[in-house]
């Protein structure tokens, strides 16, 4: 299995509105084809935990999409990282955090955890079942998608520096 | 008395939260509240039935293969359409691999910790437990350099302070009776099953199209491409591979999670009576093992009532119905009555306290979850349910596989009806089911190789095909138990449709009657020596699988002193 030098992974439950954001992030990448680094591995983790694990043990980078509860408008769009991501992935900011928690946990225990991580989180508004987002939540997708790209190739960049 | 709240956060089904009361160290009384509204129900009205399954794959975040599953049967039972011979078996190895995965990754992964202290493995010495691994299997991963590596691994682990899946646990609680050695073995297992579970995911990567979430179920069939020459889908190179992970996983099953299970099981032996539970079993049955005959199933389909080992009584769909009265919805009329899924309503009316609540004591409704009953009566379903139905039905390799069991840990089948009795059932229908997998592939690989490759029947993918109004109903043995999908279609559209879910089933509150739902009545009188760190609960409820991590909040009425400690 050859290395995925950076994987974005959405996560989010599409059936309850804005919590689906990360699903919605990935969707667009993929349909907009944005400018990322050559061998990134974009995929839709919709509300799995453990079952993620082959994909995140292949790759040398990961960033997490995810709705995030960080007590800001709704469309606030944030990287979490360092420190600050390992408190998050501990705690549970969004209403699937245990699978994300449990998936880093598991990484992280059989020594498999992607050196560089990131989260881009992003603040919903409803969390109502619907599989469409709200209407700021919907604009922020285009900022998130910005931010990831920009982030993939800092973390390419720090690779060849390291 | 002391109350204790268990609130465990799930992101799957939502969220789940149990009540005990509890008196002379024992649980007195319990309640389970389902506190997240799923309005999945409420997406699919007036969608086109044929992607309905797209969207309730989405309903679990562990199970997306199962709800595609039953949401294809459910339509596919109401257009009358008889699905290929491939389609079938391809079905049967998603479904079979799911079993296996989840099952594995429940005993080592979310509930072993309820029985393995894993710092007491700290202490063990490597070399009296690579004797007791040799004492319990030929699994060749037993040196003592192989535990002493393990442990060290631990150590380095635990003394980082950053305990992740180990965090928080009851380290210590005299609950946990297993020896160093025992609890050094469970935790190298645990950590083999991680290595292991992420080879055998790959068998949906390669049925189910796009990893992680399957893209080949379709109303009719599946949509993989099947030639042996095909580059993409199934083909010989993808076959040998699907024969190799099946193999793996058997032996992984037959050396390693069998006698881990026993061992535990022989430790434990007062969990042979303790949680035993409603006393009625349910199982839709599923599995066929001749594909053009459903009759045929591994798993019988049936009812054991009152732990009545010597009958099975047949299950009929218009039996099946869902009360209110205790849950938070409306029904036409007066919210009294009973529903059958077809006539289902899902219409939320929350009537419980404001978020975040120390109790749900004094509300009439108290959860999110429906209360499902067949012929009025409560219903256990889920490994247990399917093992037992099975064992009383006769079905040969399931007597086979739980004759051997019991009769290593010298005890009757009367035994089954308890906490134990679920663990061991989940661990023995992977032995049963792993050599089905084995036939299905090579049922497979045989008509792959001479060419028949029909995976779907396409003749009523057209909706000028359908009469104006159907109605249909897919069942389905998933992992956690029977699960039933519900569709009502009028003028080609989605009119009702409902879900009835194994955690339903095992979840559900009370029902217009008073009568306890499965986990509330498998509660009674479990052992609670420490009420700050209740773990006796914790293994009745989670040798349901339900699929969660738990917050345990512990509530003293005359204190008002809350202490709160999350579990895994």
């Amino acid at each position: 299995m050859s290395r995925v030098p950076v994987l974005v992974l959405g996560l989010g439950n599409v059936l309850l509105g804005d919590e689906g954001v990360g699903v919605h992030v990935i969707q667009a990448i993929a349909a907009d084809r944005p400018a990322l680094p050559a061998g990134t591995q974009v995929v839709d983790g919709g509300t799995l935990g453990l079952e993620l694990l082959p994909v995140v043990s292949d790759a040398d980078a990961l960033i997490l999409v995810d709705a995030a509860d960080l007590g800001q408008q709704p469309g606030a769009v944030n990287v979490v990282s360092g420190d600050s991501l390992r408190a998050r992935l501990a705690g549970h900011v969004s209403p699937h955090q245990a699978g994300a928690g449990d998936l880093i946990a598991a990484a992280r225990l059989m020594g498999v955890l992607p050196g560089r991580m990131a989260m881009v989180g992003i603040q919903p508004g409803s969390l109502e079942p619907a599989v469409t987002l709200s209407e700021p939540v919907e604009a922020a997708v285009a900022r998130a998608v910005g931010i990831v790209c920009e982030l993939a190739r800092e973390m390419v960049e720090l690779r060849a520096y390291a | 008395m002391p109350r204790i709240a268990i609130d465990p956060i799930t992101r799957i089904e939502g969220h789940l939260r149990i009540e005990v009361e509890v008196e002379n160290e024992r649980v007195r009384d319990a309640w389970s509240s389902g506190t997240m509204f799923r309005g999945l129900e409420l997406i699919l009205r007036g969608r086109d039935p044929r992607e309905a399954w797209f969207f309730a794959q989405r309903a679990c975040g562990v199970c997306t293969t199962v709800h595609a599953l039953a949401s294809v049967r459910a339509v596919e039972n109401a257009l009358g359409i008889a699905v290929p011979e491939n389609a079938r078996l391809v079905r049967n190895i998603i479904a079979g691999t799911q079993f296996i995965h989840d099952h594995v990754i429940h005993f080592f992964h979310l509930h072993a910790l309820d029985w393995v202290d894993v710092v007491s493995a700290t202490k063990a010495d490597p070399a009296a437990a690579s004797r007791l691994a040799q004492s319990l299997s030929e699994w060749p991963k037993s040196s003592v350099e192989y535990f002493k590596g393990v442990q060290d691994r631990l150590k380095a682990f635990v003394g980082s302070g950053q305990l992740g899946p180990f965090a928080n646990g009851y380290w210590g609680h005299p609950a946990y009776r297993l020896p160093p050695e025992g609890n050094l073995l469970a935790v190298a297992h645990y950590l083999e099953a991680l290595e292991w579970q992420r080879d055998i995911v790959r068998i949906h990567a390669i049925l189910g199209g796009k990893n992680p979430h399957p893209q080949t179920y379709a109303v009719g069939g599946m949509t993989l491409r099947m030639g042996a020459d095909s580059p993409t889908g199934l083909n010989a190179a993808t076959m040998s591979n699907i024969d190799t992970m099946l193999a793996g996983a058997r032996t992984f099953v037959n050396q390693v999670l069998i006698p881990d299970v026993l061992y535990v099981a022989s430790a434990y032996r007062d969990w042979f009576d303790i949680g035993r539970g409603i006393g009625n079993y349910m199982a839709y049955g599923d599995f066929a093992t001749d594909v053009n005959d459903e009759s045929s199933v591994l798993f019988p389909r049936g009812r054991v009532m009152g732990r009545d080992l010597g009958r099975v009584q047949p299950v009929d769909q218009a039996q099946i119905a869902e009360s209110i009265v205790h849950s938070w919805y409306e029904y036409e009329p007066d919210g009294q009555g009973a529903k059958h899924p077809w006539k289902g309503e899902t219409r939320p009316r929350y009537a419980g306290p404001n978020p975040p609540f120390e109790s749900l004591e004094g509300y009439e409704k108290y959860s999110w979850l429906k209360a499902p009953r067949y012929d009025e009566e409560p219903m256990e379903v889920g490994p247990l349910a399917r093992m037992i139905v099975g064992y009383a039905s006769g079905k040969r390799e399931i007597r086979e596989a739980i004759d051997a069991a019991l009769g290593k840990l010298g005890v009757g089948p009367e035994k089954l009806f308890s906490t134990m009795g679920r663990i061991a059932a989940r661990a023995l229908e992977c032995q049963v089911l792993l050599p089905a997998l084995e036939g299905w592939a090579r049922q497979l690989r045989s008509n792959l190789e001479s060419g028949r490759v029909q995976v779907a029947d396409s003749s009523k993918w057209n909706p000028d095909t359908w009469p104006a109004d159907a109605q249909g109903f897919g069942w389905e043995e998933a992992p956690r138990g029977a699960l039933g999908h519900w569709v009502v279609i009028k003028n080609k559209r989605i009119e009702n449709y409902q879900l009835v879910v194994p955690s339903t089933w095992n979840g559900s509150p009370r029902d217009g009657a008073g009568r306890r739902g499965a986990w509330e009545e498998a509660l009674i009188d479990t052992p609670v020596v420490n009420a700050d760190q209740p773990v006796e609960v914790l293994r009745t409820v989670h040798s349901f699988d339900p699929c969660m991590a738990c917050a345990v909040h512990v509530c003293d009425p005359q204190g008002g002193q809350s202490v709160e400690v999350r579990v895994l």
